[in-house]
């Protein structure tokens, strides 16, 4: 019985040592910090939602509201890998790869099927090519063995395959 | 066969009355050893059917005590080794019943005793719990080491990129206010949360709460028809009206500087659920 709690208040107590590590609510000062930092890309995120609601059925024009987002993530990302904050540089990037794996390539998709019949054919290899060159640029400054690098290049390779419409 | 080894084979068997047929061959033939075989039997029947003697304990307990003085020391020789095999299996099961070392019950130990004896587990036990006070007392100690050099990772971000996946992944209008309503709602509590701490972001929040709402809640929602207006835009004209209330009230308690921009926010809230409102209603465009 002895033997029984001993073992019970053991396991209690390892129990509340490693809740005790676990999430850490953030206080409203980090949360001040935390909006400091980010607030050039979230701002400019806003922007371009709101530049998205207004052309819902424009897809290549939404596909375009990604560039200026694709600039400023690189600006900081950019900065925190010169500031050797890493956890920043993947933090960054780990949205930089949602937005463009889950919101630029479907967007990109559709705006394909949009100017297949011809027009802004031309608007479209454009705006492709213009992403892709960001994208480009920044792996050129990361560090080669970063995994931050290695998922971008991946979505770069996805982003690659959704080719312009085929010549008529 | 000669008469003496007859006899020790006799002795030998679990029960004399079955013998070989070498055996019962020597018997019919030797008259000495017939007799010696009657008696055998006689004496083996006897001995099973003898009476146990009533008895005051006396040579139980002596018996008992010889076998606690043994059990400290190395046993002589095994017990069985006491019962005559020459003995019928009924008389020598009762012999050896009788003969079966006795367990006295064990002495109860003490619970401080038991529990010495678990020093070991006690001494892990003492080591993890030491161990993790230490963590804990250094962790507190080097508040900007650890806070700073791992800083958490921002939710306004983490929602405002997914607002903005979201919103170009929806299909349709009642999708895109769902979206616009949900970055609205976030936009607003980092407002609140900020508005005690940090006035001088509270105006890029109240700029970008008017914007969602007035640039794109406002115009995706006459986007839809009467039907999806009616079904769909009351919930968000309530929580427009519950941003208004908050903001208003935050406003009052706020410094200077963060009330303003509660204020702006909240007259956002208010034009967007008025505006919502009309649509619901099906008077305006």
């Amino acid at each position: 019985m002895i033997r029984q709690l001993l073992t019970l208040s053991l396991v209690a107590i390892l129990c509340a040592a490693l809740g005790a590590q676990g999430t850490k609510s953030i206080t409203p000062a980090q949360k001040a910090d935390l909006y400091k930092k980010n607030r050039p890309v979230i701002e400019r995120l806003v922007e371009k939602t709101v530049e998205s609601s207004q052309t819902p059925n424009d897809h290549l024009k939404r596909a375009d509201t990604y560039y200026k987002v694709l600039v400023d993530f690189s600006k900081e990302i950019m900065a925190a890998r010169t500031a050797n904050d890493t956890d920043r540089v993947d933090e960054l990037t780990a949205h930089l790869k949602h937005l463009l794996d889950e919101g630029l390539a479907e967007t990109l998709s559709a705006a394909r099927k949009q100017v297949e019949d011809g027009s802004h054919k031309q608007d479209y290899v454009q705006v492709r090519d213009g992403l892709l060159a960001q994208v480009a640029a920044l792996l050129d400054v990361m560090d080669d063995q970063a995994p931050a690098k290695k998922s971008l290049e991946d979505t770069r390779s996805k982003l690659k395959t959704i080719v312009g419409p085929k010549k008529k | 066969m000669n008469c003496s080894s007859l006899q020790n084979r006799l002795l030998a068997l679990p029960d004399p009355t079955a013998v070989s047929d070498s055996v019962a061959a020597h018997l019919a033939s030797c008259a000495p050893c017939q007799a010696w075989h009657r008696v055998l039997v006689q004496v083996e029947y006897a001995v099973a059917s003898v009476a146990v003697p009533p008895s005051d304990g006396k040579k139980k307990r002596e018996i008992l005590a010889q076998f606690r003085t043994a059990k400290s020391g190395k046993p002589k020789a095994k017990p069985q080794s006491s019962i005559s095999p020459a003995l019928p299996l009924s008389a020598r099961k009762a012999a050896k019943k009788l003969s079966s070392p006795v367990q006295p019950a064990a002495a109860r130990v003490p619970i401080g005793e038991r529990l010495a004896r678990m020093w070991p587990l006690g001494l892990v036990a003492a080591a993890l719990l030491v161990g993790t006070l230490v963590l804990t007392v250094l962790r507190d100690k080097k508040p900007t080491d650890s806070a700073l050099a791992k800083a958490p990772s921002d939710p306004m971000l983490k929602e405002v990129v997914a607002a903005k996946v979201e919103l170009d992944r929806a299909h349709t209008g009642a999708d895109r206010v769902k979206v616009l309503a949900k970055l609205a709602d976030s936009i607003h509590e980092e407002a609140r949360t900020l508005s005690k701490v940090t006035p001088d972001e509270m105006n890029s929040l109240a700029v970008m709460y008017k914007k969602v709402v007035e640039e794109a809640l406002v115009p995706q929602a006459r986007s839809l028809n009467d039907d999806e207006r009616k079904v769909t835009l009351p919930k968000y004209a309530q929580r427009l009206g519950e941003a208004e209330q908050e903001a208003n009230r935050l406003a009052a308690e706020s410094p200077v500087g963060s009330d303003r921009a509660l204020r702006e926010i909240a007259e956002a809230a208010r034009a967007g659920r008025i505006e919502l409102a009309k649509l619901i209603q099906g008077r305006a465009a």
